[in-house]
């Protein structure tokens, strides 16, 4: 069964049709991969998939359950987290408040509760701020956990983005470009903490990325798409040699 | 409704057509601006008040008609944008819509300030020669008003001309569509914002003028028109110089034709009214694509 | 000579919570409000009409607050559908159609003649310097209950989460949370201070006319906000201290100065704030005690 289905999706943006039915499937505790050519429609399958832009036709579906017309915060708890193709780290916070304020918390976003419940207050702060160093320790950020995010690396920016979508609980996360701009020796320490948590937490991962060496070592099962359409799927090896993959990309860059 | 009736609100839908020609030279301002440098400059409308008053300036000293101190009007309108454009709005590139929008407030304030400290807060003049009014059966049409609106709609065809038939005109509107897609084009940019600042000196100089001419110069005459302005640019759709006339024109109409219901003071709540009910229900205005909505 | 510095201190505390409130809004928040004033006018007329109806001051001044929050509610829902940009425009219009309601208005608000012989707080004190006293330091109090209150929440869960959402929205919607409804009581909360501010100046100052309510107060907040460090409790102060300085010390500038008349002086405070507006925006937008944003 998969984790995550997106069958048949049309989108259009500003009338100009991306996504021409698309349909990608996501088995429970594998790493999907997506690749394409600038303009083939991969980040708006994202935005389909997450709910940013609703599609003209077709279904989502999460844990059996569709969501094609959930309201993308719902999603989000419902397990589905994404990640960013430029990063959104919250830039005047420090990294280990960035970790807590993503985390789902019952006390303390109230008024209520922060003027009149302080014992609650703390004692789910404290859990939650050990939850939060134990993922920044994986991702090894502890180190700057009280500097401002907005002077991270684009690297660590990005693994914080992943720490923060961590902080959710996750079933199944997308990953926009993952490895843009980041230095070629922190992409191996990302991929294997990706590899890390699919394996150990069974966390199901969507990628969409450019460096074709990470991800194509990386994925289980490979989406090539173009113009809007898969043109090609199944193991890397497979995708990267069908022929209308080459196709595609002669003259592009993938 | 009686014929009475009819004559009594069209004086006040012409009053509106002509004061919607009027907003629309200080909205042409605001939405080219806002197309190319992608912010509100609040400052446009203390351009239309210097404006009036140079011209009452050059009038008194130069005791000529008020044709030829237009020019002088049209001239400070041109200098002051192009000031503020020097030292305020080109540091200022990239920024926030925000902090823009709070620096124009400050050019705003302070051409007002300077206004009132040389000029004071009286009322001024500019002399037109007094004709008359034309009456069409209960219609009335004042001479000066009609070369008001007429001089406004030569302006804005010079401008459209500019805008569609000449190359740099082009430019502008392939800025303001898209500027990444222009910039890796190679349309030099400091070229186009000055022609850019220009053109909202000329419309803010003469719309100054006009409507000095057609009410009085004061210290708040850019104030009072600047929200109007706004919602004609937002109304015709932000960035579409046709729908800053068209927004202008319906604002002016609707306005004048609740003077008789909810009478002239309260005329500024009208376009407050308007913003409010095209920001929620499309954003974009009529011709615009920019939605500014969450 | 201690009275007079009571009254200015007075004024500044009431500034102060003026600009706290605005600081909760803009610098923690990120909620662009350029219509602050019409809260604060809410406030001072809501207390004083009711106080001349005869009610008591600790009647009147928490329905005050209320009040100011009450006109802010639809502001607050229209925040979550409007982009910054035109939130900021949107309350600019909303202030001048409440100063033209109270203008207009007059049966209720006695308008442009103002509303007179309101009763000061400890009025009961007597006339001498002991009222002016006691609502220092009554201010004094309130001031620091509403700093502690705003750093309480600043340092907890929702104040982090309020920053989260003033650097990305997106970003605290992607990870499951709503920003609207802190959007919504953060703008209420500090429509209330203004409120209160509000009332505190109707009952000391003892009259009240649409006239002080014009968008320049609001801008006084902005600027004392802009000087001191959006964001920065301790720059509200400080931005708040400077901004008298301003406004009192124009008024000691005439008597080095006596050729400068005090509407001229009014040009120069127009001036200033103008300039801050300008030169803070390009060149130290973080404010004098802000962190230089990395």
């Amino acid at each position: 069964m998969a984790i995550l289905e997106a069958m048949d999706i049309h989108l259009q943006i500003g009338g100009f049709h991306v996504l021409n039915g698309v349909s990608i499937s996501v088995p429970h505790d594998s790493i999907v991969g997506i690749v394409g050519t600038n303009g083939a429609g991969k980040s708006s399958l994202f935005a389909a998939i997450s709910g940013q832009l609703p599609p003209s036709r077709g279904t989502v579906i999460l844990e059996g359950r569709e969501i094609t017309a959930t309201p993308p915060r719902k999603r989000a708890q419902m397990g589905l987290g994404r990640t960013f193709q430029v990063p959104r780290e919250f830039k005047d916070l420090t990294v280990l408040e960035n970790m807590l304020a993503a985390a789902p918390r019952r006390y303390g976003e109230t008024l209520r509760s922060i003027y009149f419940g302080f014992p609650n207050v703390k004692q789910e702060e404290k859990v939650l701020v050990e939850r939060a160093r134990d993922w920044l320790k994986f991702l090894n950020l502890e180190q700057v956990a009280h500097r401002p995010a907005g002077g991270l690396s684009g690297g660590q920016k990005k693994l914080l983005e992943l720490g923060r979508v961590l902080m959710l609980s996750p079933r199944c996360i997308l990953l926009d470009e993952p490895f843009a701009g980041v230095n070629p020796v922190l992409i191996q320490g990302i991929s294997e903490k990706i590899q890390s948590l699919n394996k150990t937490k069974g966390i199901a991962f969507v990628i969409i990325e450019h460096h074709l060496e990470a991800v194509t070592s990386l994925a289980d099962y490979l989406y090539a798409m173009n113009e809007g359409l898969v043109i090609a799927e199944g193991s890397s090896e497979v995708v990267m040699n069908d022929p209308r993959v080459h196709n595609a990309y002669m003259g592009g860059v993938i | 409704m009686t014929a009475d009736s009819l004559v009594y609100l069209g004086n006040f839908a012409i009053n509106g057509l002509i004061e919607g020609l009027l907003i629309s030279l200080p909205a042409l301002a605001l939405t080219l601006v806002m197309g190319i440098a992608r912010f509100v400059n609040v400052g446009t409308g203390d351009y239309m008040t210097l404006s009036a008053y140079t011209t009452v300036g050059v009038q008194q000293v130069l005791a000529t008609s008020a044709t030829y101190a237009a020019f002088g009007a049209l001239a400070a309108g041109v200098l002051v944008s192009l000031l503020f454009y020097a030292t305020v709005f080109r540091a200022l590139r990239g920024r926030s819509f925000v902090m823009c929008m709070i620096a124009s407030i400050g050019v705003a304030f302070l051409i007002r300030s300077i206004l009132t400290f040389l000029a004071g807060h009286d009322q001024h003049v500019i002399q037109v020669p007094l004709v008359r009014a034309w009456n069409f059966g209960g219609l009335r049409l004042l001479p000066t008003d009609l070369a008001v609106a007429a001089v406004a709609v030569s302006a804005l065809l010079a401008l459209f001309a500019v805008l569609h038939l000449t190359s740099i005109g082009r430019q502008m509107r392939a800025v303001a569509d898209n500027p990444d897609l222009a910039r890796a084009s190679g349309i030099r940019s400091r070229r186009i914002m000055v022609i850019l600042w220009i053109i909202v000196g000329l419309l803010s100089g003469l719309g100054g003028v006009l409507f000095g001419i057609k009410a009085v110069v004061m210290p708040e005459l850019g104030w009072l028109i600047i929200i109007p302005a706004i919602t004609a640019m937002i109304l015709g759709g932000a960035g579409s110089p046709i729908g800053a006339v068209i927004g202008a024109m319906i604002l002016g109409v609707v306005q004048e034709l609740s003077v008789p219901f909810i009478g002239s003071s309260y005329k500024l709540v009208v376009p407050v009214i308007i913003l409010l009910i095209v920001l929620l229900v499309r954003p974009r205005g009529l011709f615009g694509t920019y939605s500014g909505v969450r | 000579m201690l009275a007079y510095l009571t009254a200015v201190a007075v004024i500044a505390l009431i500034y102060m919570l003026l600009t706290v409130g605005l600081n909760l809004q803009y610098g923690y928040t990120g909620l662009i409000n350029f219509g602050h004033v019409a809260f604060y006018a809410v406030g001072a007329y809501t207390s004083a009409l009711l106080s001349l109806a005869g009610w008591p001051l600790y009647l009147t001044f928490p329905v005050a607050v209320l009040a100011a929050m009450l006109v802010a509610a639809p502001i607050g829902l229209l925040s979550l559908r409007l982009s910054d940009d035109y939130l900021a425009i949107v309350t600019l219009g909303f202030s001048e159609v409440v100063r033209i309601v109270i203008q207009e208005e007059d049966w209720l608000t006695q308008g442009v003649n103002g509303l007179s012989r309101i009763p000061r707080l400890f009025g009961e004190l007597g006339n001498s310097g002991m009222s002016d006293l006691a609502t220092m330091l009554l201010l004094i109090a309130c001031n620091v209950v509403a700093v502690l209150l705003i750093l309480h929440l600043v340092r907890s869960p929702y104040g982090r989460l309020i920053q989260a959402i003033r650097d990305d929205q997106v970003a605290v919607e992607a990870l499951g949370k709503d920003p609207s409804r802190f959007k919504v009581q953060i703008f209420l909360i500090g429509s209330g201070m203004a409120g209160l501010a509000g009332a505190f100046y109707a009952h000391f100052v003892g009259f009240l006319s649409p006239e002080l309510f014009i968008p320049l107060v609001t801008f006084y907040a902005w600027i004392a906000m802009i000087v001191g460090g959006a964001g920065r409790t301790g720059g509200v102060v400080l931005g708040t201290l400077l901004l008298m300085a301003l406004l009192e010390g124009s008024r000691f500038l005439r008597d080095v100065i006596p050729w400068v008349s005090e509407v001229q002086m009014a040009s120069l405070r127009l001036a200033v704030v103008g300039l801050v507006l300008i030169l803070f925006t390009i060149y130290r937008p973080e404010g004098l005690l802000g962190k230089r944003k990395g």
